[in-house]
């Protein structure tokens, strides 16, 4: 479509059953009550003037543009801060109000640059459209008075300029920051004339203050105030594509503003259900990774990883992968060869990776990234509910009365949900945070959680049972819910469990280091206190004991009858933005779409007829297995769609070793990463903005990804794998990914509803989508379990076998940061790395004056597995005997320190509670010297127009 | 622990055990477990090794898979006979 601004209401909807009738400008019109009139009138189809008003704000009354005329009123009143009454006649466009209208602008414009036609703003200006729309024709005042003409631009964030003169102080910035974001950055210093937008202190520019560069200000200036750099450099977008972000599992839909093949911005779209118009640093911003110079764009062969990468034609490339698999098979057999789906990447692509696996390589070794996070998730709720999905939409949060987030960090890891959450919060919810640092939910601006459980790592399921013990010993279960919705028996020999004595918080103290008072304050809080809703992350799924507790989450909220209705619910909040639909699209060795087990016959059937194959009945290997048998000489061929497992999985030298053993490694990816060091085929993939397909985000909403721009390597990944299976002699023939939607949907029951036709009309579509549910489903396990009765599981804390002692005292555990993600092969190639240019260890004051050291000091993390260095950082944020550092960038490797001790369960790695030791450092250790040599020797790349002399 | 081959198999069985030893029928349980999520290779090495090393509710665990992968063998081979005689 071209290019139109976001229609814009003014004042927000209000949800009321109750409705009142008014007339504007002639025209009846009936709203619900508690509408303002700016918006009734903008929903009949009128635009009333206005500056300071947004319909993603609060009501602020400020700009007097929007008054109004009303029957048996005095006066003239704004129409954005008087709602509409019964009865209410209105009249938008008097001759007085159009007085008054251009009286008030004349103001404006005497102090605001007459430079529009060079203005970056120029015809995508409110502040331009609102005069033109009062008929402004001459500014009386003249513009030599006082102004603030010559107030210096703020270029300090590297995504937007502020620019002062052009403010006319609507407060919109300001009040986004707050209402939208809830980062209180931005305020109005001064007074009357000498008011002015400020980012903090007034020493500060944009980039050292609070402001953590959601764009929500950039969003709300009507004016060029706030603006992209991006749409200074290149101007005003022609056309617009509506797509889902390609960063976390929320699933943010944007804008793509383009101008011919160009993106200009990516603006948050208001229709999105998953973000409702708000964006954090990554996906707003942080997209010119694409265009980066280190995109590879050419098919690349070789030999041996020795040897330089030669380019070649995407023929010659899929003749060489199709000769080494076909060989590898003849020689080793099929159980030899696997894949790895992406979760980076759409439904349609993962599908075809584990099908090429499953139809092309005839085997079920295929994983996928989940393993290293939500794998617990899956076994874990589909072992309790009987499904492997978080259980509500994220609008059930502003019905939530209390919020327990455990080994979780929203605000920088799904930063556009906690500001949806810190909204509720600041409404008067109550927090409720298990973690081991004192993350920003614990204590930020107007967020103060009630309870903070800041427990020792690895402890997770020791403080749940003692939850449960709290709740089942003070009576404070909900029997009712339980006897109608769960299995009793199972039930009763829970309570029996975590009702004994060795399970009081008195007891389990000891073991989890929190005060038992507070564990007791916080089961009750969450039992009692309304509508409880928890939301978890990778601190729960990635140890030794993930999928227990994940099952002692959902004990917890089936003991307290807080699942199937809105504002409660067991919430995984995805680290990846395709990780529940790669895990729904079969990618899991054990299971075909849909979650149904490779030994389900029936389901079997259904593929094999669809494929004309047959389909193992018994699981392939996982990735830790896969690498365990490449070491040990039996697997020898890996296909790794857009995955880094050098970098992200766990034991780094393992991992190293195991892709090593391998006959044929493929990479199908952006970038030469550290994984490719170890191909021996290299194929150039496409970035969501190239690419159709979809995404299902952490609420299990399937939302469209549309292609925006050519793909740089000439085609999608979908086509890719296509091509790939028809090198080694399928016969697929899929045009467009809408086909291959359609075999998901006939082969997979809680997808059957689930087409293009369906996600162009509705939006998005939240699965099952069904015959029983064929408009999708918001919250799941309404009416009952999908399983049938929900099933409580004994899960006894079992302490990791990772443990402390005198050569490793400390405890390392590791997350992410809020700009960027995951091993950082995206982000590190965008203007992000202002904000966090390297890894650093966060170390407590304590244990870091016991070692010497101070913040900036090099300092050595050693663990059974590894060594590397890093810089620290000294903080109380951590607790004393704990570590934390992030795995953003390859140069620190957090992952050469981390053990390969996992989940029982699934062996998702134990990535939060590794033993090490901290130590001065001069630099980096042998080992990372090492690495970048080998690394600048992998890299290296014979261009087809160079060869030659290369060669020579 | 950086053990792999046939001890990371012993260490998953043992670690799979522990944490099934309060179910009803732990050895059930684990042994379910195995199958539904071990590769049958994976499963044939540990049963080659033998209990060394295993904890008493693995080792009968793993007896426990042992016969459900004979059975499947059996079966398996059943169906072979049967389509050879169909052929026939």
């Amino acid at each position: 479509m071209g290019y139109e601004p976001q229609s814009d209401l003014g004042t927000p909807e209000v949800a009321n059953v109750n409705v009142v009738r008014c007339r504007i400008d002639g025209r009846d019109l009936t709203v619900p009550e508690g509408t303002s009139v700016m918006r009734a009138a903008a929903l009949a189809g009128g635009s009333i003037p206005k500056l300071c008003a947004s319909d993603n704000l609060k009501q602020f009354g400020s700009c007097r543009m929007c008054l109004v005329e009303i029957d048996g009123v005095r006066g003239t009143p704004a129409s954005c801060t008087t709602l509409v009454s019964d009865g209410m006649n209105v009249h938008t466009q008097t001759p007085l109000l159009q007085k008054l209208r251009r009286g008030v602008m004349e103001l404006y414009i005497s102090d605001h640059p007459l430079d529009c036609l060079t203005c970056s703003a120029n015809n995508d200006c409110e502040l331009q459209d609102t005069a033109a729309q009062v008929g402004l024709r001459d500014v009386r005042y003249g513009y030599d008075g006082a102004n603030h003409l010559g107030a210096p631009v703020d270029s300090s964030n590297p995504y937007f300029d502020f620019d002062p003169s052009k403010c006319i102080a609507c407060s919109r910035c300001v009040r986004a920051c707050d209402e939208v974001q809830g980062s209180f950055a931005l305020t109005i210093a001064g007074r009357g004339f000498g008011s002015s937008v400020s980012a903090g202190l007034a020493s500060e520019d944009f980039l050292s203050s609070e402001c953590v560069s959601c764009g929500a200000c950039v969003q709300a200036c009507p004016t060029a105030t706030l603006q992209e750099k991006s749409v200074k450099d290149i101007g005003k977008p022609e056309r617009v594509v509506v797509t889902t972000c390609a960063y976390c599992g929320v699933g943010c839909t944007f804008r793509a503003e383009m101008r011919g093949e160009q993106l200009v911005r990516m603006v948050p779209w208001k229709g999105g259900k998953a973000n409702r118009g708000h964006s954090c640093v990554k996906g707003r911003f942080a997209w010119g990774y694409a265009h980066h110079q280190e995109r590879i764009t050419h098919p690349m062969i070789r030999d041996s990883i020795d040897q330089p990468w030669r380019e070649v034609s995407w023929e010659e490339a899929l003749i060489f992968a199709a000769s080494r698999i076909n060989s590898i098979r003849e020689t080793y057999g099929r159980n030899a060869l696997g894949g790895i789906t992406s979760s980076r990447c759409t439904n349609e692509e993962t599908f075809l990776v584990q099908k090429l696996v499953r139809a092309g390589f005839g085997t079920n070794n295929v994983d996928t990234c989940a393993r290293v996070c939500h794998s617990p998730t899956g076994y874990g709720l589909k072992t309790t509910f009987g499904t492997s999905a978080g259980t509500q939409d994220f609008d059930s949060v502003e019905e939530s009365d209390v919020i327990l987030v455990i080994g979780a960090n929203p605000t920088d890891g799904h930063p556009v949900f906690a500001s949806r959450m810190k909204r509720r919060l600041r409404q008067g919810a109550k927090l409720i945070v298990i973690d081991p640092r004192r993350t920003d939910l614990v204590r930020s601006p107007h967020i103060t959680a009630d309870y903070h459980l800041p427990l020792r790592p690895g402890t997770n399921v020791a403080v749940l049972t003692a939850m449960a013990h709290v709740i089942v010993t003070e009576g404070l279960a909900n029997e009712d819910f339980i006897l109608a919705r769960c299995e009793w028996e199972e039930y009763q020999h829970w309570a029996e469990f975590v009702a004994h004595e060795r399970h009081s918080p008195e007891h389990l103290s000891a073991v989890c280091g929190v005060d038992p008072e507070v564990i007791r304050n916080a089961a009750r809080l969450y039992a009692t206190g309304g509508n409880g809703a928890i939301y978890y992350g990778l601190g729960v799924t990635e140890h030794s004991q993930g999928s227990s507790t994940v099952m002692a989450i959902a004990n917890l909220a089936m003991a307290t009858g807080n699942v199937g209705r809105r504002g409660v619910g067991v919430n995984p909040l995805r680290g990846q933005n395709n990780v529940q639909g790669a895990c729904d699209m079969g990618s899991f060795p054990h299971e075909l779409s849909g979650y149904r087990h490779v030994s389900d016959a029936t389901a079997r059937a259904l593929f094999e007829n669809a494929w004309d194959v047959r389909i193992d009945p018994e699981p392939g290997l996982r990735i830790p297995n896969m690498l365990d048998a490449a070491v040990e000489g039996t697997f020898k061929m890996i296909y790794i769609q857009g995955e880094d497992i050098l970098q992200s999985d766990p034991d780094t030298q393992h991992v190293a070793a195991g892709l090593a053993a391998m006959d044929c490694v493929i990479v199908h990816d952006l970038f030469l990463n550290e994984t490719a060091n170890y191909a021996h085929i290299f194929l150039p993939g496409s970035t969501f903005l190239e690419k159709n397909g979809t995404f299902t985000n952490a609420e299990r909403r399937i939302q469209r990804v549309r292609k925006v721009m050519e793909p740089l390597n000439g085609y999608e990944d979908w086509q890719v794998t296509q091509a790939l299976a028809r090198a080694i002699g399928l016969d697929w023939d899929y045009t467009h990914p809408s086909e291959i939607m359609e075999e998901i949907a006939w082969l997979t029951p809680s997808f059957a509803g689930v087409s293009y036709e369906r996600l162009e009309a509705d939006g998005s579509l939240q699965w099952p989508v069904d015959a029983a549910a064929p408009d999708g489903t918001p919250i799941m396990h309404v009416d009952g379990f999908v399983r049938g009765k929900g099933r409580f599981v004994v899960t006894d804390y079992v302490p990791t076998d990772e443990r402390t002692g005198p050569r490793f005292p400390l405890l390392l555990t590791t997350g992410r940061i809020l700009s960027q993600y995951n091993v950082g092969a995206q982000t590190r190639r965008t203007a992000n790395t202002v904000w966090h240019p390297e890894d650093v260890l966060e170390i407590h004051p304590m244990d870091a004056e016991n070692r010497g050291l101070k913040t900036g000091d090099w300092v050595r993390l050693a663990s059974r597995s590894g060594e590397t260095t890093l810089r620290a950082q000294v903080t109380d944020r951590v607790a004393p005997g704990v570590v934390y550092t992030t795995f953003h960038h390859p140069v620190s490797q957090a992952n050469v320190v981390t053990t390969d001790y996992s989940d029982w369960a699934t062996n998702c790695p134990e990535y939060k509670v590794t033993a090490v030791q901290v130590s001065a450092s001069n630099g980096l250790t042998e080992w990372q010297e090492d690495y970048a040599s080998r690394t600048r020797t992998s890299r290296r790349v014979m261009h087809s127009d160079s060869a030659a002399e290369l060669e020579g | 622990m950086s053990a792999h081959g046939i001890e990371r198999l012993v260490y998953m069985a043992n670690q799979i055990a522990r944490h099934l030893v309060l179910e009803r029928d732990p050895v059930s349980a684990v042994a379910d477990h195995i199958i539904a999520f071990w590769t049958p290779a994976m499963r044939d090495q540990l049963i080659k090794h033998g209990a060394t090393g295993l904890d008493l509710i693995a080792a009968k665990a793993l007896e426990q898979a042992h016969r459900h992968d004979v059975n499947l063998i059996s079966l398996a081979r059943k169906d072979q006979f049967l389509e050879r005689c169909h052929e026939c």
